[in-house]
This record gives C-alpha cells, structure tokens and sequence, in this order.
C-alpha cells in the first residue's frame, strides 16, 4: 500500500531469519558461505520444478492438480535434503582433517548445529524471497490487492504469514533432519519429510473458499511443533556432549 | 582439552571462507544500491524512444520498442561487437603506454576520469535522486557537497597512503554510478552487450596474444604494477598500536626470509611458509594455507613464520612464539631497515601482511583513452577495470604494488596445494629500497582478493537489469553471479594465474536469469496466488 506497508510484508515474511542472520550467522563468514549455496541449492531445485511442471500450467483450481504438484515438489525436495547431507558429511570429513592437521580442535557440537542452522536458513531464506517478498513489488504502490478466497486480508499480508511460517519450518527442519542423519535415528529422518508434506498439503486447503481461516493456523501448529521438536533435540545433543568430551 | 563449557575457544569454521566473504561483501553492497537506485529512479521503461544517452554502445542502433525482435537483436549485436572493439582497441592502447613506461601519463588519466565519473555522472544521479524524492537543497550547496565528495575520491585513489575503507568505499560508489548508467541503455543491447564483454574478457586474459594477458605479463616482468582501479578486499578495520607493529614486523620478517632464502628450490618449506604467511588474511586463519606449512616445519624451524591471529592459535602459539622469537633475532642482525619498530615481542597479532599496499597503485591506477564524449571516459574506466585479475588464488597483481606482484596472496581455501602453489613466491625482492620497504610496511596489512572495478560494474548491471524486470529474477541472478564469483575463486586457487573473473558470474547470471523469466515465475505465481506454498 505504500512503503511502510512494503517494508512492513518483508519483514514479516523475513524478520526472525534477518536476527538469526545477524546475531549467529554473520559472524562467521562460513555459515554464510553455507546460507548462500544452500540458498542457490534451493533456488535450482525450484527451477527444476518448475521445468517439470511448466507445461501443465496453469492448473485452474484443480485440487488433485495442485495435490499431485505438492507431492511431487516436496519428494524433490526432500530427496535433494539427503544429497545435502552428503555433501555435507564429506565436508565435514574434510574440515576435520584439517583441523586436525593444524591442531586445531575439531568441529564442535555447536558448529554442526550452526551449520545445519545455516543450511535450513538459506532454504528458508530462498523460499521466503521466491514466494513472498517477490511478489510485493505492487505492496510498495499505493493499492493493494486481495485473492478471492481470502478476503479478510490483503494478499501480501496472508502469504507472508504463511512464508514466516515455512521459513521456520525449513530452518529448524534441517537442523533435526542433520541431527537424525547423524545418529541415524529414524523416528527423526521420517519426522522430517512427514511435515513438510503435510505442511504444504495443509495449504491445499486454501483453496477452498475462506480456506485460509483453517489452513494458516494449521501451518502454525506444525511451526510450533518443529520448534519445539528442535529444541528438544539440540538440548538433548548439547546435554550429551556436555557429560563427556566432545570429539564428534 | 576442550570443555563445551569453555566456548571461548575458536573453531576453526570461525576464520574459513573470510577472504570470499571479503569479496562477495563490496559486491554485494555495490549490487544491492544499484537495484535500489534502479528502483527508486526508475529509468524509464516508460519512454519508448529515447535512448537518452548517446553512447558508444548505442552509436550505431538505437533501440526503440516498436522495432522488431529481429531488428533488435541484429542492432543489439552490432552495439555490442562496436563497443568491444572500441575496448578492444583501448586496451592496445593501454598496453602500449604501459609498454613505453607512460606511467605518470596513466596515472594522471586514471585520476581524471574517476573525477569525472564521480562529478559528473555520479552528480547526475544525485540530481535524479533529488528530483525524485523532492528533497529540499539549492544548488549552491549541493554544488559544494558534491564537488568535495567528488574531491575526496580523487585523493582516495591517488594519493598513497589513505585509510583503505575510503578508497574501497569510493571504488564500491565509482562502481554503482557507471553500473546505473549502463542500466540505462536499452534491454536487449545490454544483455548482448554482457554476453560480449564476458567472450572478450575471456579471451583478453586467457588467450596468449589478448591485451590483459600482455599487461600482465609485463606487468610481472618488470615488477611495476599496473595502473588500475582495483579493488582489493583488505580487511577494514584500522589496526590497533600493537596490530601495527606486529604486521611490521611480519612483513619484514617476510622481506628477509625472502631474500635470506637461497633459491627458490629451497622454497619448499620456507616457501610454502611464506606462501602461507603470505595469504592469509587478518583475521582469519588461512588455515587450510597452513597445513602443508605444517608439514615441513621440522626442516626450516628456525625460519617459520607462521602468523595466525592470537587468537586463533590458543595453544599452538608457543612454538609459534620460539620460531617467531628467533627470527626477529635474525631480523635485528640486519640492520638493514633502520625504522623499524620491533615492540616488544612476538605475541601479539601476528597478522599476515600483505606486502604490498595494493593503493601505492598511488601512482598507477589508470585509465586509457581520450577523453573526448563524457560518457566514454567512463568507458574507459571499465575498460581498465575490467581488467580482473585474480591471479594465483587471488592475487591480482595489477595494480599492486612495489613488491613481487604475483601472487602473494592466497586465499586459505585451497587445500591441498600446498607444495606447488608455495614456491611461487619465494625469491623476494631483496631490491626493495628502504624507502618503499618503510612505505609498504607503514600500510602494511593482510592481503585480499584482488578484483578489478569493472566486474562490480557488469555484475551490478547483470543484476540491475534483471530487477527492472522483477525481484525474482533478481535475486536468481544474485545468487548466480555469486556462486559463479565463488567458482572463479576456486578455480583461481586450482589454476594459479591470473584468470577472468567475467565469463563464469555473467554466463550463469544470463542463464539464471532466463530461466527464471521463462520457467519460474509462472510456476511460482500460480502458487502463491492460490495460497499453495510449499
């Protein structure tokens, strides 16, 4: 509607990720070297997507369609999370070996963490910026602009909610995931790719009329479980490595 | 033993990747204004048929929006492959001056043209900006502020020794005032006009008969720094007082095992230590430089330096300490440098240096070509700066400075390369006068990535261009003009010579860029508009 306005649906959509970015992040120009590839990794996962799906557009308001498409984008998704993991794992081999070659200690508990911090941020970033923040350029005008089924609420508003809440999702999701990778727990692995699925099968029901009354609130109740989920799983690594000395 | 309690202890992920960081910052920022001068400004999209510069890029086909595609190609085309040769031709130019020792002339020249670029062009912006945001000033006293910041610049870049902050700041501005004129030439002309100049920037550097490649190559036969606006990714900050004396002392250390080592074959350890000492930048630890240090410590123990931050080095500091100690004993033998300021002892920052200050381009930086249209002496600036050298792992001795130009810097990330990359730069020059030595230490600091002005100014226009159009594209661009910066980097530190910094960034940029504009953002807008978001 104006600036203020513009500014206002940015930072919504970005905010916590801009005080994560500057409180942890950029001090270590290494994690912000892993937000911006993780980002870039997002960025062409999209871009495949939407290779694959481009000839199919536009899907009108086929619920089956957008269900099909959801399914299909998150496996890819999740799918190039383990590849991810991979390369993560042999980067940490060789920035072990490294440190040890320079007598330096190892990587710390809390440096994988950040690390995998980092990673989920830079999806999240990637998201918030390709599904929210650009689409706002009209916010800075003087209109706005409502989707139909939404009423209540101008559409920028509505999907930097729902961004905030996947931001969220996608950073504290890596975090668990890595963390299950690492100890190999499958109750963790599976957890991971199970709510970002229904997450984003939850905003299918946006597409009914006045959907988003339901739909919104039940991203949040995911957001909140994956908060809590990763704080329950960073205490527990913290807790364990603080009983004995860290060497992994 | 680390406790998890104690945090205080670095970890080594604290220092990697700082001199890509250093680089991909003023890139970055650069970028970034640029957009948000597009934005608010708003070049018009609006007028159809004014180019409303003249330029050489448009000088043969003016593009108007009603022509046809094919008109427009064959006309963007034609303005591309006029303006390379028109860059082509001046950086002959350049080579001769350089070739028949014309330095002054270039320097003079250099400082010109970024006087007019900051007055001028830069003054036009501001009136742009003035105009849009209807903010209040009379012209006296722009008048006044602006010539003085324009002033200000000037000294920056040609005087020797001033603060690095300001000369970075005036090249980031230099940067984003001719990358937002060029933003205003019409669409297609600017994409082809990218494609071109990166096919050119590739042959220039790489091919052996290309003018960049002759620049530098006698640049480095005669030990003389090229004139040039470059920008180097010094650390920022300004040293404390014991910062100071400890990166005296390292540099000179560096000068006299230099010239103490016998030949380059005795490098191997005591090269690739002052190879390593050599890259590693202020605060971070190049560590991974280090490591084949390491390897070959037991043979040149009593010349090894190895400089970390104090920080960083937490335990291992003590041998640091023994060698660093015994190699000031050394030092204070020869008397060589009467000035300098041994302090007190080894353990305070022993940051690395750079040898050389890369502004005592004081009298190099340089500009070819005559200065006869306005907008061409800006041409020209690019001409200069794109000149991008990011030799060895990043050194671009263009422009350096009174020591070895090649290579003395080296970023931390290339592992492995120890032994080969180490030997490079042993023979030092012993022939540094004194004068130049006190200079060069007086500045002293950790050596950065050398990149030339002329890719923050396609880089910015890549970006500036895809924002006009929509911030997806926008932000898709940014993220391959950085990911191609960082292969560059990568490649820089596996080939070791200088290497063209344009072909990678803009070619992924380009593809990025279109398929963000053909296939994604569709897709994209069709699901968030019905709220589906994944």
């Amino acid at each position: 509607m104006t600036l203020a306005a513009g500014v206002g649906y940015a930072l919504l959509a970005l905010g916590p990720s801009l005080s994560l970015f500057f409180t942890l992040i950029s001090k270590k120009p290494f994690l912000i070297l892993t937000l911006l590839t993780s980002s870039l990794i997002w960025l062409v996962s999209l871009i495949v997507l939407s290779a694959i799906w481009r000839g199919f557009l536009p899907l009108g308001s086929k619920q089956w369609a957008f269900g099909l498409l959801i399914i299909t984008s998150v496996s890819f998704q999740e799918g190039l999370r383990l590849l991810f993991w991979k390369i993560y794992k042999r980067l940490e081999d060789i920035l072990d070996a490294f440190a040890d070659r320079v007598s330096k200690p190892r990587l710390f508990v809390t440096d994988k963490m950040q690390i995998a911090l980092a990673g989920g941020l830079g999806h999240g970033v990637a998201h918030a910026v390709f599904f929210s923040l650009s689409l706002l350029t009209p916010a800075f005008g003087p209109a706005t602009f409502y989707v139909d089924r939404c009423a209540q609420v101008p559409f920028f508003l509505i999907s930097a909610i729902i961004s905030l809440g996947f931001v969220t999702i996608h950073t504290f999701s890596m975090v668990i995931a890595f963390n299950g990778y690492a100890k190999g727990k499958k109750t963790d692995l599976i957890l991971v790719p199970v709510i970002h699925m229904v997450a984003s099968l939850v905003t299918l029901i946006n597409l009914l009329p006045q959907g988003c009354l339901i739909g919104v609130p039940l991203v949040y109740f995911l957001v909140i479980f994956t908060v809590f989920h990763c704080g329950k799983v960073a205490y527990e690594q913290l807790s364990d490595n603080s009983n004995r000395l860290p060497d992994r | 033993m680390e406790n998890p309690s104690q945090r205080t202890r670095a970890s080594i992920i604290d220092g990697l990747g700082e001199e890509i960081i250093r680089i991909v910052t003023p890139v970055s920022i650069c970028m970034f204004l640029v957009v948000l001068l597009v934005c608010i400004i708003n070049p018009s999209s609006s007028s159809d048929d004014s180019s409303s510069i003249t330029t050489i890029a448009t000088i043969i086909y003016d593009e108007k929006t009603s022509d046809s595609d094919w008109t427009k190609l064959t006309g963007a085309l034609l303005n591309a492959l006029v303006f390379v040769a028109f860059v082509t031709v001046v950086t002959f130019l350049l080579v001769l001056l350089f070739y028949c020792r014309c330095i002054k002339f270039l320097k003079y020249y250099m400082v010109f043209s970024a006087f007019v670029v900051l007055f001028f062009m830069g003054g036009g912006i501001s009136l742009f900006l003035i105009q849009t945001l209807s903010f209040p000033i009379d012209c006296i006293t722009f008048g006044v502020l602006w010539f003085n910041f324009s002033i200000v610049g000037v000294l920056s870049f040609s005087m020797e020794k001033n603060p690095i902050f300001i000369t970075q700041s005036y090249l980031v501005f230099i940067g984003i005032i001719v990358a937002y004129w060029f933003c205003l030439l019409p669409e297609w002309t600017t994409w082809v006009l990218l494609i071109a100049m990166a096919v050119y920037d590739l042959f220039a550097v790489l091919v052996p008969g290309g003018p960049l490649r002759l620049l530098v190559e006698l640049s480095v036969s005669r030990d003389e720094e090229i004139p040039a606006l470059l920008y180097e990714a010094r650390p920022v900050e300004f040293p404390g007082p014991d910062q100071v004396n400890g990166r005296r002392r390292l540099w000179r250390e560096r000068e006299i095992l230099g010239s103490g080592s016998d030949s380059g074959s005795t490098s191997n350890g005591l090269g690739s230590a002052l190879g390593n000492l050599v890259a590693s930048s202020d605060h971070g630890v190049n560590i991974l430089n280090l490591q084949s240090h390491m390897g070959t410590e037991s043979q040149r123990e009593t010349k090894l330096v190895v400089a970390e931050e104090t920080q960083l080095i937490g335990g291992s500091g003590s041998s640091i300490k023994s060698t660093l100690g015994k190699l000031l004993a050394l030092e204070n033998r020869r008397a060589n440098v009467s000035e300098l300021n041994l302090g007190s002892e080894p353990e305070m920052d022993l940051s690395l240096i750079s040898v050389e200050d890369g502004r005592s381009t004081g009298d190099s930086v340089t500009e070819t070509g005559s200065p006869t249209i306005q907008d061409s002496s800006s041409r020209y600036l690019e001409t200069m700066e794109t000149h991008v050298e990011f030799t060895g792992n990043s050194v671009t001795e263009i422009g350096s400075e009174e020591s070895r130009p090649l290579i003395d810097r080296r970023i931390g990330f290339s592992s492995n390369r120890g032994s080969e990359t180490m030997e490079i730069h042993v023979e030092r020059r012993p022939n540094l006068t004194e004068v130049q030595q006190n200079e060069a230490m007086e500045i002293g600091s950790s050596r950065g990535i050398k990149l030339g002005l002329g890719d923050f100014i396609f880089y910015s226009v890549l970006v500036g261009r895809a924002a006009m159009y929509d911030f997806m594209a926008m932000y898709a661009c940014y993220l391959a003009i950085i990911a191609g910066l960082g292969v560059t980097l990568m490649l820089l530190a596996f080939y070791q010579k200088a290497l063209p910094a344009l072909p990678v960034s803009i070619l992924l940029g380009i593809v990025f860029y279109f398929l963000t504009r053909l296939l994604l953002e569709g897709f994209v807008v069709q699901c968030s508009l019905n709220l589906i978001i994944f």
